[in-house]
């Protein structure tokens, strides 16, 4: 068990450094789901 | 050599654990039958309620009736596609909501409140009801950018991180973020008298939408929908001073704000580093706790070892994500052409990242 935590601000930061922000903002849906939620 | 027997510290603190959720227990049971005399009975408030909850008119919590279990439910997996009952959910809430509103539903939270409510009879007005709730306390909170944006970092953070230590240290064989909730080491002392409980939540809330980041990153690496995580609560360090009925008021607030406004959230909760007679008092609480979430609970004291290896726990080297986030595991600004993205080489770490992004080459 690691005896430190960088903590959820340090993860985050680099999680933005390799994503867009928009693409984060709005959560994962898979494809298919996204087609079909689109017909409705 | 035996190990020791409890001491009686811990016994009273556990006492006085079981005391608290009795009376707990108590209240909820006083509250609900309340709630259902006042449903029974025939005055304006039952007229108003149905009125509300008639066809085409917006559902609310109250105007819900009692929980009834739909006999046909049957759990769906997070990563399997809508199926056409649930995207006959999603189009009723889409239609409630309205256009402007549905688009801007974070996607993961979408499916989370959906299939959150599938075991009720009155399915659809309960997702709607309670992702309508949700919505008015994110908009107070700014949930939706609270992590994004940096200018609305909570007061603090610093210090709040360092006295409540949480964070991801791996996945598990499905890919589910592993979170660590230090418990047992945060200090009420320190806590107390620096976050009251306004700021204890917007605190916790930015945590929440840190993970909810976290998760997304997760999905868009494996291709899969996975918005659940493995929780592990460490109690190392559990002493009397959590006993404390402020810091009970505040964890019980919280877990009542964030148990409705964050549903299908939890994969498993392994607790670790429990005192020998927390053991013993989860044993008599277990009857109150919800069948479906006492089944996701794992007590364990310093052993925990197995567990891990059951639900198949990789953790990462270091405990961060930095340390496997290399370019060639994460998607980046700019998705790279077949031609430009280096050949794939095997994993000598193992991780989950890279479990899911090179499957063959494990």
């Amino acid at each position: 068990m690691p005896e430190v935590l960088p903590g959820w601000t340090a993860e985050v930061k680099k999680l933005l450094a390799q994503f867009e922000p928009s693409a984060l903002k709005l959560g994962y849906m898979p494809p298919e789901d996204l087609a079909a939620i689109g017909k409705l | 050599m035996l190990p020791s027997g409890p001491s009686s510290v811990e016994c009273m603190l556990c006492m006085q654990i079981a005391m608290l959720l009795v009376l707990e227990r108590a209240i909820s049971q006083i509250h609900s039958q309340l709630k259902q005399k006042s449903a029974a009975a025939p005055v304006g408030t039952a007229t108003a309620a149905k009125a509300l909850a008639s066809p085409g008119s917006r559902p609310t919590i109250d105007g819900l009736g009692e929980e009834v279990i739909n006999p046909d439910f049957a759990a769906s997996k997070e990563w399997a596609l809508l199926k056409p009952d649930e995207l006959q959910v999603v189009r009723r809430l889409k239609a409630w909501l309205g256009n402007a509103a549905f688009s801007k539903l974070p996607r993961d939270l979408l499916v989370c409140f959906v299939r959150g409510y599938a075991y009720r009879a009155d399915w659809a007005e309960a997702s709607f009801a309670y992702l309508d709730q949700c919505l008015r306390w994110r908009d107070g909170m700014s949930a939706d950018v609270i992590a994004l944006q940096s200018e609305l970092l909570p007061p603090k953070r610093a210090m709040f991180e360092a006295i409540v230590q949480a964070g991801p240290i791996g996945f598990d064989r499905e890919g589910h973020p592993v979170i660590l909730d230090r418990v047992g080491a945060t200090d009420p002392s320190k806590l107390l008298p620096n976050f009251d409980q306004d700021a204890f939540m917007r605190q916790q809330c930015y945590n929440r939408e840190c993970l909810r980041v976290f998760a997304t990153a997760n999905c868009l690496r494996r291709k899969k929908r996975l918005y659940k995580m493995v929780q592990v609560i460490d109690l190392k360090g559990l002493g009397w001073a959590h006993t404390d009925s402020q810091m009970y008021a505040l964890l019980k607030h919280y877990n009542s704000v964030f148990s409705w406004n964050y549903p299908e959230s939890l994969s498993k909760i392994i607790v670790i580093n429990a005192p020998f007679v927390f053991q013993a008092v989860w044993k008599m609480i277990q009857p109150w706790i919800h069948p479906i979430t006492r089944q996701k609970i794992d007590i364990n004291g310093r052993s925990y070892q197995a567990v891990f290896a059951k639900n198949g726990i990789t953790l990462f080297d270091g405990a961060t994500e930095a340390r496997h986030a290399t370019p060639r595991h994460a998607t980046p600004r700019t998705p790279p052409t077949t031609a430009r993205r280096p050949p794939r080489r095997p994993c000598v770490t193992r991780c989950g990242t890279c479990a899911a992004a090179m499957p063959s080459r494990h």
